[in-house]
């Protein structure tokens, strides 16, 4: 389950404080999926930032509850918040961003050996649902953007996060693998029980999430859900 | 936009975006700097040390082709024998005396070596000098005014940095310098006299100089040439003229020693290079750093429609003028460390060849004009890779990665030339003898290194990489990383194989000659104590005396095939049998019998090299008694490191004390027995202090002389290793920006930013690892090579090469240590930054 309550996080610009996110509040279920839309710069990748603990917020609340587990973001240390990185999160990019010297199936494995949770049968699986078993000792490459993207997804997922955090995984895809990538996206997270948070311009990758929220004046505001 | 002002803008630009691009300057003129610095050092001490041989022994004498000495050492040259030429009407002969001396400044020894006093006649030298420039109708030099200076008042010359170095504090004023202790003999007053021929001498006139060493003899008599016309029959004349015991020598004992001499400039010049190319390698990476960070200004520059041609053409005048200003530097520089090294490339000079060097005038301009023309054409060939690079990008121009089948073409190509690189080092070893082509044959055995290594090492990292479990995934990653990064960073690893490679090869080299000299002296140095002493005092008797032992070393010089060689005695007791290190010997019993029977003689290395004889050929030579041709036999070759002379070793009963001198004595006795024996000498005025030294003490200072001559050698080596360190440091700079998304992904995992520097450091110094341990092989080769093939050639003596495994591993460790000193700060840098950042960046 995530949690948020009363988030507030501005910049210091050059001479003035501009104040990104403003008492911003939500509650997501574990398992269910969100999709986050807005202007450029309305605050939707500080958002992701503040949840992979690669940010502080000023004020706020920021809660991860993963069974017994439960993670105050405001208060992790560095090291704690790399443990949590590890072991609770998986984050997409927009840019594929896999390492380009390895093969498709250890840049998936990588994931799930740091969090020592390497379960090679259920990683099979995956990389069947996604599609890209019969690439996994090609390199990175030697795949398509969208192919490369569903191994991006793979990773994210590969130990068994409670939280993906997806930032424009679709923004460097054409219509047709965009709407085949983030549809496995969702359904993934949804079969594996992984809550998903995720940032998009497009209406249609919003639309296949569970809740669809806009951020605007830095609070978000809940605009349509399935 | 015309095309003057495309040159305005973009020049404009580049000085604008210095700001942003301050580290890449700093590393490229950085590089520049030490390479023109090193560059122009060494040429600086080769080009002084040249002009001092060419002046050495003229003694401020202009002219002095030849000279008069006696014929061998038991029979002297007299006073009573320059006054018969004299009156005979030869006034172009100059007398000169000569000795060297410890000296002492207020009571403390102002320096460790000893310095020459040389006393000069300088009333024939000014007459000869006035009236030489009397019949070219010029007026009188300053030299002459010098000399008259000397002679009308109590003064010496020296050259103002040695004096400064025989009296640092004392300035201007007159400080007080005594001859041998601080009770001996008062020096003159010091003129300093800027004069390259005035080397490590103090010069006075010769009157001054008796009133100093009574004792001392005329050392010989310099022949000025009057007019060349009239040279070779005044000389002939003189010749018919000179009595038995005296000779005619040109002046070519300094060609000799300038022969042996060039291999060391040459080694130093070479080793110079090496580092001057290694620099260029950091100047190539430096000179990417820049474009890289330049380059979206480049790329916005085109589309503002600024030309191609204007853009290289600026970033060139650029080179061009930063070459100017660390040129500029880099002489400044390099005039400074010469002055800082020249004592000690005095020392090693003095100590290898024997021969005293002084300090030499080099023009500012010419030296700029060669460095400047070297370092240009060095920034130009190492910036055509990046404007290659830079010409593809701007002109959109793809570079597709190449193929497995253009990946296998480019490794043929490439060893093929290593193969090519191994054959031509391998004819030139095995036929070449000039020096300069055995550096050719080096330099091509580790460029065959270079490109074996190119083709290997992402198969050698690979096979690394087989023997980490799988469950270090990390461990694996780093490993992956290195080897997609040794493609990228080629040039880099190249510099640092070069550098290992030389490095290995230098410090095994080192390393032998040390172990070989100290067994060596170890054996051979079997007294109890040893005497240096000239005089003509019998020290037999006075041994006797005192229940000491006393062996005389005999000593005669004599023509050999046109070279002056040493005849030195050796004992045949058993201890001295024992003690004789041979290079070659068959049957040793055999050898000593023939030995004791005169039919055999032991040669060192120097002259069974020089004159290509070996065990068991004859050689005919002066007998030392009867100057006879005498036939020996060649019974064995001996090691005689440090000795830039061919010896002939024969028995004692070979000399007569009255036709040969002596200079050495070996000494067996308590140390109570040797203390009262050096109590007599010191009643005979023999200066026990200085010439009385105890085996293990002359062990030391033979060691303490050696480590100080591979100074230079080992300073050179850990500043081309550093210079290679820059480099990769630099290629670290340009390769961190492309692995930024791969760090910064690993650091989105959960990998600690601790974890991540660890690995980049990793990374790193495994490339290093890989190419040390590939630099190895080639690095115990090349010092095989520089053993027997360059020091054969250049120093006419070999020894075995001791591979130590523990000096290889303190080369590793040096060389890991130097390189992560120089990389820590740029890796630390790339992953210090927030995360954050990172991703903001990227996105």
């Amino acid at each position: 389950m995530l949690s948020i309550k009363n988030l507030y996080k501005s910049y210091q610009d050059a001479e003035e404080t501009r104040l990104i996110l403003q008492d911003l509040s939500i509650e997501v279920a574990q398992g269910a999926s969100i999709s986050i839309q807005g202007e450029s710069g309305s605050g939707k990748s500080t958002l992701l930032h503040l949840l992979a603990t690669l940010d502080k917020p000023d004020s706020g609340e920021l809660i991860v509850q993963s069974g017994e587990q439960r993670f105050n973001l405001l208060n992790l240390s560095e090291s704690q918040a790399d443990e949590y990185r590890k072991r609770q999160l998986g984050i997409i990019f927009q840019k594929y961003n896999l390492i380009d010297c390895i093969s498709v199936y250890e840049n998936v494995l990588l994931p799930a050996h740091l969090s020592q949770k390497l379960d090679p049968s259920y990683l099979q699986g995956l990389l069947s649902t996604l599609g890209i078993a019969v690439y996994k000792h090609k390199l990175p490459e030697q795949l398509s953007g969208g192919e490369q993207q569903r191994v991006a997804i793979a990773r994210a997922l590969a130990h068994q996060p409670q939280l993906v955090l997806a930032d424009e995984p679709t923004g460097n895809l054409d219509h047709k693998n965009a709407a085949i990538v983030s549809r496995l996206l969702v359904d993934t997270c949804k079969q594996l029980n992984t809550t998903l948070v995720l940032v998009t311009h497009s209406e249609k990758v919003a639309n296949l999430t569970d809740y669809q929220y806009r951020l605007v004046n830095g609070a978000l505001q809940l605009s349509s859900s399935k | 936009m015309n095309i003057n002002t495309d040159y305005f803008y973009f020049a404009r630009l580049l000085l604008q975006s210095y700001r942003q691009t301050k580290f890449s300057v700093l590393m490229l003129m950085g590089a520049l700097i030490i390479a023109t610095s090193g560059l122009s050092a060494v040429l600086i001490i080769n080009h002084s040390a040249k002009q001092s041989y060419q002046q050495d022994n003229t003694y401020l004498l202009p002219n002095v082709s030849h000279q008069i000495v006696a014929v061998n050492s038991s029979q002297k040259l007299t006073k009573q024998d320059y006054a018969e030429l004299k009156k005979r009407g030869f006034n172009e002969l100059v007398a000169y005396a000569t000795s060297k001396h410890r000296i002492y400044h207020n009571n403390a020894l102002g320096l460790v070596n000893r310095v020459s006093v040389t006393g000069i006649d300088f009333v024939s030298a000014l007459t000869m000098l006035g009236f030489q420039q009397g019949m070219q109708g010029k007026q009188t030099s300053p030299d002459v005014n010098l000399l008259g200076l000397a002679f009308s008042s109590d003064v010496a010359f020296s050259h103002p940095r040695l004096l400064a170095n025989l009296a640092p504090a004392s300035g201007t004023t007159n400080p007080k310098l005594t001859l041998d202790s601080p009770q001996g003999p008062i020096l003159p007053r010091l003129q300093a006299f800027d004069n390259a021929g005035l080397g490590n001498d103090v010069v006075l006139d010769i009157n001054r100089y008796f009133s100093l060493l009574p004792e001392a003899e005329l050392s010989g008599l310099l022949w000025v040439s009057q007019s060349p016309q009239h040279n070779d029959a005044r000389l002939s004349s003189l010749s018919a003229q000179l009595p038995k015991h005296l000779t005619v020598l040109a002046m070519t004992s300094g060609e000799q020693q300038g022969e042996l001499t060039e291999s060391f400039h040459l080694n130093l010049f070479a080793m110079a290079l090496l580092m001057f190319v290694v620099c260029l390698f950091i100047v190539l990476n430096a000179v990417n750093l820049l474009l890289n960070a330049r380059m979206p200004w480049l790329k916005i520059s085109r589309q503002l429609g600024i030309g191609r041609r204007a853009v290289f053409m600026v970033q060139i005048a650029e080179l061009v003028l930063l070459n100017l200003v660390a040129c500029s530097l880099g002489i400044v520089l390099g005039i400074y460390l010469a002055n800082l090294v020249s004592p000690t490339v005095q020392a090693t000079l003095a100590n290898l060849y024997n021969v005293d060097v002084g300090f030499g005038h080099v023009s500012f301009w010419s030296l700029f004009v060669q460095v400047l023309a070297i370092s240009l054409l060095g920034s130009l060939a190492a910036l055509a890779l990046p404007v290659i690079q830079l010409n593809k990008t701007l002109s959109h121009v793809k570079t597709p990665p190449l193929g497995s089948k253009q990946q296998r073409q480019w490794q043929i190509v490439t060893f093929g030339l290593a193969l090519l690189l191994a054959l031509v080092s391998f004819l030139l070893l095995s036929f070449a003898t000039q020096l300069w082509l055995l550096l050719i044959a080096v330099a091509c055995l580790i460029l065959c290194g270079c490109a074996l290594l190119l083709i290997s090492y992402s198969a050698m990292l690979s096979i690394f990489c087989r023997f980490i479990p799988a469950r270090l995934v990390l461990l694996r990653l780093s490993v992956k990383q290195s080897i997609a990064l040794s493609s990228k960073a080629k040039i880099a690893c190249c510099a640092f194989f070069i550098a290992a490679t030389s490095n290995i090869g230098m410090n095994l080299m080192v390393d032998s000659f040390r172990a070989a000299t100290l067994s060596w002296l170890d054996t051979r140095l079997v007294a109890d104590y040893y005497l240096y002493y000239t005089g003509d005092t019998d020290l037999s008797q006075l041994a006797k005396q005192e229940n000491i032992g006393i062996s005389k070393r005999y000593e005669k010089y004599i023509d050999y095939q046109g070279l002056r060689i040493q005849l030195y005695s050796y004992p045949s007791t058993d201890t001295f049998k024992h003690a004789m290190v041979f290079y070659q010997i068959n049957d040793k019993t055999q050898a000593w019998q023939n030995f004791e029977n005169h039919q055999g003689v032991f040669v060192n290395q120097q002259f069974a090299f020089y004159y290509h004889v070996g065990l068991g050929d004859t050689v005919r030579l002066s007998h030392p008694i009867s100057e006879q041709l005498t036939s020996y036999k060649i019974e064995g070759v001996v090691y005689d490191f440090g000795s830039p002379n061919k010896q002939v070793l024969l028995p004692i009963s070979s000399f007569d004390a009255k036709l040969s001198a002596s200079s050495l004595y070996a000494l067996e006795g308590s140390p109570e027995q040797i203390k009262a024996f050096s109590l007599k000498l010191g009643s005979y005025g023999i200066d026990v202090q200085n010439n009385l030294i105890k085996t293990a003490e002359l062990l030391a200072r033979s060691m303490q002389t050696f480590d100080r001559t591979f100074l230079i050698t080992d300073g050179l080596n850990v500043v081309t290793l550093l210079v290679a360190a820059l480099s990769l440091a630099c290629a670290i700079v340009v390769l961190s920006k492309d692995l930024k998304p791969q760090n910064m992904l690993i650091r989105s995992l959960g990998v600690s930013r601790f974890k991540l520097q660890i690995m980049g450091l990793f990374q790193f110094l495994l490339l290093c690892l890989v190419a040390l341990i590939f630099a190895t092989p080639f690095g115990i080769l090349l010092s095989w090579v520089l053993i027997n093939d360059v020091n054969y050639h250049a120093f006419q003596w070999t020894y075995p090469l001791k591979v130590d495994v523990f000096t290889l591993l303190n080369i590793y460790v040096v060389s890991l240590s130097v390189v992560l000193l120089i990389i820590l700060i740029p890796t630390f840098k790339a992953s210090r930054k927030p995360l954050i950042e990172d991703i903001r960046w990227l996105n």
